[in-house]
């Protein structure tokens, strides 16, 4: 919740007088002054602002210049250090599977190396080693995606299991073509309709 | 109506190419609704039904065979007058193989026909 929110919406608590003893709301804790107190020191203080260090005083205010960036640079990442893994007490399964999970974190480490993906390469670097002289990296929300496969580039196409009589003689030829008249000999044969 | 003539590749079991068959159909959504609007019903045997008898078959060991009616579906007399209306390529064949359709060969280069036994619609 933005700060200025909150100190208005406690000016204006100041202003309507009706504060009763009860808590009526709480954020944080104090152990100087309890909220019960307001009304009392209300009376007693003649700070104008009174109400201002009420909110400094319970109300955890992060006082930060920077301002919110969804873009993940370089300046911002949190530097986590791996847990280490104690692997004395894993069964030898557990350690198959994380080699196998290493190994293919070593193929796609390569494979990214192999291709020209530019920034992301040094997001990477940048995020395993967290330092704070990193490379200059360039955010970027498009073409993310730029080495997945096109739309029907993995799957081979097909419109219809039928041919239409043009799509079966351009491409079975005679074949097509006797199989045609072989219906409508047999619809002839039937006698199945009269001509107009 | 008009007609549509589909074909359909059909393998055999191994893979191979084994023949090419072709339907004609009338375009049954040019038809007036009123002329079939109590009979739209399909009849097809349930499934249930024939393993019902193939077990009935098995437990009396009676013979089993299948028989199939090719063109089952030109048995059925027409009991109304239904126009249809061949396309360009299925008149040229037509007149290939009967030169008497020459004569009904319209402008268009299609032949209309009344038909006399059912088609598949589509």
């Amino acid at each position: 919740m933005p700060d200025d929110v909150v100190i208005n919406y406690l000016n204006n608590m100041k202003e309507a007088k009706d504060i009763s003893e009860e808590k009526n709301f709480r954020v944080g804790f104090g152990n100087e002054r309890d909220f019960n107190d307001v009304e009392d020191c209300e009376e007693t203080v003649e700070n104008e602002h009174f109400m201002d260090d009420v909110a400094r005083r319970y109300i955890q205010i992060r006082s930060t210049s920077q301002t919110y960036d969804p873009i993940i640079t370089d300046n911002n990442i949190p530097c986590i250090e791996k847990e280490e893994i104690d692997d004395g007490e894993a069964t030898e399964d557990m350690q198959l599977d994380k080699s196998d999970y290493v190994a293919d974190e070593e193929k796609e480490s390569k494979a990214d190396s192999d291709n020209d993906t530019g920034p992301m390469n040094s997001n990477d670097d940048s995020s395993d080693k967290c330092d704070d002289t990193a490379s200059e990296y360039i955010p970027r929300r498009e073409g993310l995606r730029t080495q997945r496969k096109k739309p029907g580039s993995y799957t081979r196409r097909e419109y219809g299991l039928h041919l239409t009589p043009r799509q079966a003689i351009s491409q079975l030829g005679a074949v097509a073509v006797e199989s045609m008249m072989t219906e409508i000999k047999q619809l002839l044969a039937r006698q199945s309709w009269t001509p107009v | 109506m008009p007609t549509t003539m589909f074909l359909k590749e059909k393998f055999k079991p191994s893979g191979a190419f084994d023949k090419l068959k072709s339907r004609l159909v009338a375009g049954g959504h040019r038809q007036d609704r009123s002329l079939y609007r109590d009979k739209t019903s399909s009849p097809t045997v349930s499934t249930s039904c024939v393993f019902t008898i193939a077990t009935i078959a098995h437990h009396e060991r009676r013979a089993v065979a299948t028989v199939d009616f090719p063109g089952a579906y030109l048995n059925s007399d027409m009991n109304t007058e239904i126009y249809i209306e061949l396309d360009k390529i299925m008149s040229n064949l037509l007149m290939q193989i009967d030169k008497e359709y020459t004569k009904y060969l319209t402008d268009e280069g299609t032949i209309v026909v009344l038909l006399k036994k059912a088609l598949y619609y589509f």
